[in-house]
Order: C-alpha cells, then structure tokens, then sequence
C-alpha cells in the first residue's frame, strides 16, 4: 500500500472511530480497535478496551460533534502515529462544552485494516 | 503403538513450540525494559550515540507542554552543554508487546538543570517502541501532566 493510500485509509479509520463515539455504537469499535488498546485521557486515567467502550456508551456525556482536527499521520511500516485535536462539541450531564484537546494515537495495521493499539491525550 | 507414539510427539511438539513462544515474548519485554533504561541512562549521561542507536530515525517526541520534536531535534535539545539531568526516576512501569511493537507507561519524576537553575517535572508518559531489524527503538512518545 502506498502512503497516500495509508493517508487515506487512516483517516477513514480516524472518522470511523470518533463517528462511533458520538453514536455511542459499541459494535462500530470492533473493527477499530485491537484487544490491547490502551487508551489514555489527559487527567492521566487509563482504560482498556472493555473500560473504554463502556465509559463511550455512559449517557453522561453526549457529543454533537467530534472530529480529528489538524491530523498529522506518518507511517513506519504497519504502524502510523496520528497526532491531532480532538475537536467538537458536548454535553456533560447536561453542560455544553467544546473540545480542543491534543492526542496521540498509534494504529497498527492488522490484515489490511488499521486498529487503534494506544492513546494519550494531554493538556496543554 | 505407533498411532500413540506419534500422538505423544505431536503432545511434545506443540508443548516446545508454546514454551519458545512464551520464552520469545518474555525476551522481547525483558530486552524493552532495558531499552527504556538505556534511555533513561543516556538522558543522564547527554550520550549522543545512545541516542542514536536507541531513537527510531521517524521519532516523534512529544513534550507534555505539546512540543514536539525528531530525532535530530530530541538530540540537540538532550545534549545542550547549558543543560542536564540530575535524576531521573521511573516508576508504574508497564510494557505490553504486540507484534513488532511495544507499549510502554510510566511516570517519570526528575530534576534538571538549566543555565545552573534546577527544575523538577513530575509527567505521565506513554512511550512506543518499534523492533527494526531485531533492535527495540523508540519510535513515539508523548508526556502529560499529572
């Protein structure tokens, strides 16, 4: 595959993703996440993929919006580094807020699809 | 006899597979660690070919404040003469390998010093490290405040 079909690919699986969280659908993570993910949120709290996906479907935080902002992604083999801001707009228990938060993301290629295996947001 | 003989091998066979498996991840987490502490050791020490060897040439490096930097600028910042380390402690160290990558945590507290005034930082780190042609390196990495 060459980079700009990776470029493309990752970005789709990046859509994929953040689109899943504000649907709150646990099914669309399957193909989007490796059993050994490692997610981290920027107060330093971690979650594997069974935290992750039930901390997604809590109805305490609703997202209007969400979307990879300012995407740099580079590749090393099967593997891609995405940093971007996790950008859009939510409700938590009820009080509008917006995001702009950095994250790092790793995705791995697993039979031609890409998984995300770790991420660690952070504030700046 | 004979059908329970091959039986036996096949027993035998599959158990030896599944101790060098076990034996192969073991030595890849065991061989990460020690990366993670040449590292370490090579920040105290502003060992420019340390880093070298041990820094994917893709590195990507992220300061917890968002700065971010490559290989080359890791380098020249690590090894400024106006700048050092006085210590460097690692603590709540996990390593998970998948495949040719390994996930590694820890939080990292320390005292540096620049232009004779010492700082200390106290951050979370999220490391990835990649085994190119049998040698773990690493190839991202991004702090955050705790």
């Amino acid at each position: 595959m060459t980079d700009a079909n990776n470029q493309t690919a990752l970005t789709q699986a990046i859509e994929a993703f953040y689109t899943a969280i504000k649907n709150k659908n646990a099914a669309a993570f399957e193909p989007l996440l490796t059993s050994d993910v490692s997610y981290g949120h920027s107060s330093g709290r971690m979650e594997d993929k069974a935290q992750f996906i039930a901390n997604v479907l809590d109805p305490k935080t609703q997202w209007k919006s969400i979307y990879g902002a300012k995407q740099i992604n580079t590749f090393s083999g099967d593997t891609a580094i995405s940093r971007h801001y996790m950008a859009g707009e939510n409700a938590r228990d009820g009080k509008p807020g917006t995001s702009n938060m950095p994250v790092m993301m790793v995705w791995q290629k697993h039979g031609g699809a890409w998984k995300l295996l770790a991420r660690q947001a952070f504030k700046l | 006899m004979r059908t329970k003989f091959l039986s036996l091998l096949v027993v035998v066979l599959t158990l030896l597979t599944g101790m060098q498996m076990v034996r192969a991840q073991s030595g890849d987490d065991a061989a990460v660690a020690q990366a993670v502490e040449s590292l370490r050791k090579a920040a105290l020490d502003k060992d420019q070919k340390q880093f070298a060897a041990l820094l994917s040439d893709q590195l990507s490096y992220g300061h917890s404040a968002g700065r971010l930097e490559n290989k080359a600028v890791f380098i020249a910042g690590a090894t400024k003469p106006n700048y050092r380390w006085k210590s460097i402690d690692l603590t709540d160290h996990t390593n998970k390998v998948v495949g040719n990558i390994a996930i590694v945590r820890h939080n990292m507290a320390g005292e540096s010093e620049t232009d004779g005034k010492s700082n200390s930082v106290k951050i979370g780190v999220l490391m990835i490290w990649q085994k190119e042609q049998g040698t773990w390196r690493l190839l991202a990495r991004q702090a955050y405040r705790l």
